[in-house]
């Protein structure tokens, strides 16, 4: 699928478009004459909503090239957010196979860390990144790509995704990209697109639990689930470490806290340090990047609740049917707000909720 | 079988349970989509209890979702609809049957007020007398809805969920939008049955103006009004009694009366008089009435027991009530309930059945009170002369038609008529019960009927889209309108659209004329609530102002609550406003508050104003969910109230009551911790910049709190956030 373009392009159209020329009827002095009379009756549209259009056509455009076509379609490579991939890019894809009758045994989803699940009933069969790299040859290209790119999303195909398409063996086959998803919600979240418009574009719905038989022989019957990491919305202070550490302690007295912590760094985040003298289990540490998502899909599935650091764990709880409770250090303005109305109606799909907790708010609630 | 079942909201599953259970035992399945639960207006919580006790039962075949399509506002005959519907439920007030439904009538007419802002129209309207006329408009706006082509996308929802039935209820909400899934259904060829869901639903709300295949009602007389007010064909109606009170008739009390009486807190060895009140809309001050008639009751009667039950929409006036000054007298439940799961239902019908009279302004309860062998007694209250007499639901219980009230002018009377009831004890059930809710006999339930009815509806032919000659001219006069409406200024896929930026922009241009004034100039008088005002209306003014680079010393800032500091950078004065003045305009329909509004500027001696009104249109679309975020940043600029917080601890939204709006922002602003729910004093919590926690136990607007996220960020640093009741308590116990 074509790349779409970034948001800065859009964002640079925008602003150069309407003020210039109202600023130009200004100086004529044609105000009132152009806003009641003119503009009504012309059918223009805001640069934005021609950024939104033009994705969205080019997203049916691909979609019923797709539908019409036979063979193969590599779904991804997803290697982006694993929070964005689970509140849009697995909507997105279920919406897209059943508006537009795309048979889903044609469809080879392509993501990282033994995921396949996340995608049953979308796509027909999975192919996992770390079945063609290694650990540190793909925190290596993925960091590459984050520069190639400018940020972790995937506004286009970029030379990790043509790589691991190639070593797949798949390079033959039709591409659907997360591009197109990323180009048709950027201006969402850049709040310029209305909810709505978005939520046309997602069908919502709770995720089949995982198995792993050995992984769950060793969990407790009843456990909460729990990671902290640090990242801009919980970041690395002192007091983030002491909260952290008294939210464990204060779980563990009440029963079993199983830990997400795989030991693995595949990512920018890293882990809290633990405390001392609580028990806590650690079932994954030191488990294969090749399935570490999906063992903690295990966990994250037969968990009472999870708690931890806001981002995409919750969200995998939540799609399982598990309460969430994500910790934020406010000002936490990296927060992303524009996803939590479609994160909330994740936590609903599944009969769940999700809570995101101010840490000032702990500390108000302790004193 | 397939039904898909359309209903305003899941209470109506009670009316039809059933029905319902007897279709899905016998294998049929069943779909309900709700239109309270749309997200155009904010996501709305709902008691789906009823629903989830069928589900769980049959929970293969009973399914729903609460997020039914609407008319794409970009189809271009999205307003169009609108004002036919809401004309044509006007219009059919003018009848001179109606001349008495002054507020019924007054009901819609607000809503075309709204809608017609062309005065020549309302003047024309108000022009309009005599049933000749009445029903010459009515059929004409039949005519027009039937121009109105079906939505696309709702036709596609019917199509996509591909039912063998389409069920609808109540269809007939003032300018109900339910319309377009008969409308879609009979496109489809699916047949399609607006269910009436109560005695009041054919006579005092909006017209039927789409003809499904059948119209499953009660009774003959509900019969007649379907043909005589709706023009429904004779044929197309299914009479089947009243399914909702089946369940009255073979029930018995779950306990004795003298548990019962002991329980609630009446005095066990005295009977009692059961007071059914009715909804808001009825009687919303139904407290100052049942005072007086307490106050008579307890005069004449002596200490016998009397048992107040609040309508479950209109509890909250007995929050406070002190009854027990009268003496054996309680409010049972304290703030009504409705009546859905089996507790509910059992202390209703133990209520009803143990009481020795039941006495109501108008409400259904004195239906349920017959059917039990009460004696129902009423007053003609001054007060409520306009819900009673001026309803024609009301004189079906009358006597003179055949009907079960024991009517009375005078309280007098009343007590008079009561106490000879109470000496004659109890009667049989009165023959308006078999005509009106069991037109097959007293033995005969209504629900195995009403699911025949449905089954034989799948079987039958649907009778498609009615199109007529007129109809169809109607659509070739229509159509450019609708064109020009697509080109028009509506949000264009949820983006900002033209509209709202050039209404911005106009209202700019507009308020250059306050500029050039040479005097002061209002801002308000603002009489709404906390939470528009701090999220949209002060940031907007303050933006404004900017923009407008008005002289601020000219500006005076009119609201209420002692909120001078919330205004302090933006007007150069602040005008108390009078807590009489502000009750009308917070109460009255929309030309009273431009009273208010010209009132206030007479008294302040002051011509020009910044009023809400202009910025209410900018953001409607952001409020309900079709505008992005960007229109609030464009056109509002919101700061900190004060310097931000300085306290810590917590201050729940209890502790705040009954404060003026301005001491509870400094108290908020002392603490570190706001709880509240999502409203007003959420809003505080956020402009004073302290940490907030929203409990969510009701409706809510995402808009708004969405709104209240971005601002606790940006302008205090700190975090809105939005939590359940059993998400707090999980917190407080890790803490």
């Amino acid at each position: 699928m074509t790349p779409s373009r970034g948001p800065g392009q859009a964002s640079g159209l925008r602003r150069a478009g309407f003020p210039v020329l109202w600023r130009l009827v200004e100086e004529l002095r044609l105000e009132r004459f152009v806003a009641r009379r003119v503009i009504p009756r012309l059918r223009l549209a805001e640069p934005s909503a021609h950024a939104f259009a033009q994705a969205r056509a080019r997203l049916d455009g691909e979609a019923r090239r797709i539908a019409a076509a036979d063979g193969p379609v590599v779904v991804g490579p997803y290697l982006s957010e694993v929070g964005l991939e689970l509140l849009y890019w697995v909507p997105f894809l279920r919406r897209l196979v059943h508006a537009y009758g795309i048979d889903p045994q044609r469809l080879v989803a392509v993501s990282r860390g033994g995921v396949g699940n996340w995608y049953d009933g979308i796509c027909g069969s999975y192919a996992d990144v770390f079945e063609v790299m290694g650990e540190d040859e793909f925190r290596d290209a993925l960091e590459a790509g984050w520069a190639e790119q400018d940020g972790q999303k995937q506004f286009e195909v970029g030379t990790l995704d043509r790589h691991v398409i190639d070593k797949a063996g798949l390079r033959d086959a039709d591409v659907l990209h997360p591009s197109s998803m990323f180009g048709l919600f950027s201006e969402y979240w850049l709040h310029r697109v209305a909810l709505p418009s978005v939520l046309e574009h997602l069908e919502i719905a709770p995720f089949t639990t995982p198995s792993d038989p050995e992984l769950e022989a060793r969990l407790p019957d009843r456990y909460v689930a729990a990671r902290f990491y640090f990242r801009e919305t919980f970041p690395d202070t002192p007091e983030s470490r002491a909260l952290a550490a008294r939210v464990l302690r204060e779980l563990a007295q009440d029963g079993p806290v199983v830990l997400l912590d795989t030991g693995l760094v595949l990512d920018d985040h890293s882990s809290v340090p633990l405390p001392e003298g609580v028990e806590l289990l650690r079932p994954l540490a030191g488990c294969d990047p090749a399935v570490n998502l999906h063992a903690q899909s295990v966990v994250l599935a037969n968990a009472d609740a999870f708690v931890g650091t806001y981002g995409g764990l919750c969200y995998l709880a939540n799609a399982y049917g598990v309460p969430s409770y994500a910790l934020v250090q406010p000002p936490a303005r990296k927060l992303g707000l524009s996803h939590t109305p479609v994160a909330r109606r994740l936590a609903e799909a599944a009969g769940t909720s999700l809570a995101i907790v101010p840490t000032t708010a702990l500390d108000a609630l302790a004193s | 079988m397939k039904t898909l079942f359309v209903m305003f909201r899941p209470k109506y599953v009670n009316t039809y349970e059933p029905a319902l259970r007897l279709l899905a035992e016998r294998g049929h399945s069943i779909h309900f989509t709700f239109s309270v639960g749309r997200s155009s207006t904010g996501r709305k919580q709902f008691d789906i209890g009823p629903l989830e006790l069928l589900a769980r039962d049959f929970p293969q075949q009973v399914t729903w979702d609460d997020d039914p399509p609407t008319r794409d506002p970009r189809d271009g005959w999205f307003g169009i609809a609108y004002g036919i519907r809401v004309l044509g439920d006007y219009v059919r007030y003018l009848h001179p049957r109606y001349a008495d439904a002054v507020l019924l009538r007054e009901r819609v007419a607000e809503r075309v007020r709204r809608f017609a802002k062309a005065r020549t129209l309302w003047w024309v309207l108000q022009r309009v007398s005599g049933a000749a006329a009445s029903d010459r408009l009515l059929r004409i706006a039949r005519d027009l809805e039937r121009a109105v082509p079906p939505s696309a996308r709702i036709t596609d929802y019917v199509r996509t969920q591909a039912p063998d039935v389409v069920l609808v209820t109540p269809l007939v909400d003032v300018a109900s939008d339910q319309a377009e899934f008969v409308k879609s259904a009979n496109a489809l060829g699916i047949p399609s049955a607006m269910c009436v869901n109560s005695w009041d639903n054919l006579t005092n709300k909006g017209v039927i103006r789409v003809d499904p295949d059948a119209v499953i009602l009660w009774n003959e007389a509900q019969r007649d009004e379907a043909v005589e007010l709706h023009g429904v064909d004779a044929e197309h109606v299914v009479v089947t009694g009243a399914q909702k009170f089946d369940e009255w008739f073979a029930r018995s009390p779950s306990r004795d009366a003298e548990t019962f009486k002991r329980a609630i807190g009446v005095d066990p060895a005295q009977p009692y008089i059961l007071y059914v009140c009715s909804s808001r809309f009825i009687a919303a001050d139904e407290d100052r009435f049942v005072e007086r008639w307490l106050a008579a009751v307890r005069e004449k009667l002596g200490p016998i027991g009397v048992v107040l039950r609040p309508h479950p929409e209109n509890g909250r006036i007995w929050r406070d009530a002190d009854v027990a000054r009268f003496g054996n007298a309680v409010v049972y439940p304290p703030e009504g309930a409705e009546v859905t799961g089996e507790e509910q239902r059992a202390d209703f019908f133990d209520s009803l059945a143990h009481s020795a009279a039941v006495v109501g302004i108008n409400t259904s309860a004195m239906i349920e009170a017959a059917i039990v062998g009460r004696g129902v007694y009423t007053i003609l209250a001054g007060e409520f002369r306009g819900t009673q007499e001026g309803t024609l639901h009301f004189r079906h219980l009358l006597h003179e038609n055949g009907g079960i009230l024991h009517v009375a002018g005078t309280l007098d009377e009343h007590v008079a008529q009561l106490a000879q009831g109470l000496a004659e004890g109890e009667g049989d059930v009165p023959a308006f019960v078999e005509s009106f809710v069991r037109p097959f006999g007293l033995g005969t339930a209504a629900a195995p009927i009403v699911a025949q009815a449905i089954e034989d509806l799948a079987t039958q032919p649907a009778r498609g889209l009615v199109r007529t000659p007129r109809s169809r001219m109607l659509h070739a006069l229509l159509a450019p309108v609708a064109a020009a409406q697509r080109r028009g200024a509506q949000p264009d896929d949820g983006v900002i659209g033209l509209g709202d930026r050039v209404l911005g922009k106009q209202l700019e241009l507009e308020l250059r004329r306050v500029r050039r004034a040479s005097g002061r100039i209002v801002v308000g008088p603002w009489v709404g609530d906390t939470a528009e005002e701090l999220l949209y209306w002060i940031p907007y003014v303050r933006r404004l102002a900017d923009r407008l680079e008005l002289d601020r010393s000219k500006l005076v800032a009119v609201s209420h609550g002692s909120v001078a500091p919330w205004y302090a950078d933006i007007c150069g004065d602040y005008v108390e406003l009078d807590e009489d003045l502000r009750q009308r305009a917070f109460t009255g329909w929309r030309a009273e508050r431009e009273q208010v509004r010209v009132e206030t500027l007479e008294r302040l001696g002051v011509t020009d104003s910044i009023s809400p009104a202009a910025m209410r249109r900018l953001f409607k679309n952001f409020r309900a969910g079709r505008a992005p975020l960007e229109i609030v940043w464009e056109f509002a600029e919101h700061r900190l109230i004060g310097d931000g917080h300085a306290g810590s601890g917590v201050v729940l939204e209890e502790e705040l009551a009954g404060q003026p709006r301005g001491t509870q922002l400094e108290l908020v602003r002392e603490c570190g911790l706001l709880i509240a729910r999502p409203n007003g004093l959420a809003a505080l919590g956020v402009a004073a910049g302290v940490t907030t926690v929203a409990v969510a136990d009701g409706d809510w607007n995402e808009a708004d709190v969405e709104l209240m996220s971005h601002v606790a960020q940006r302008t205090g640093g700190v975090t809105f956030t939005l939590l359940d009741p059993e998400q707090l308590a999980f917190l407080r116990k890790l803490v």
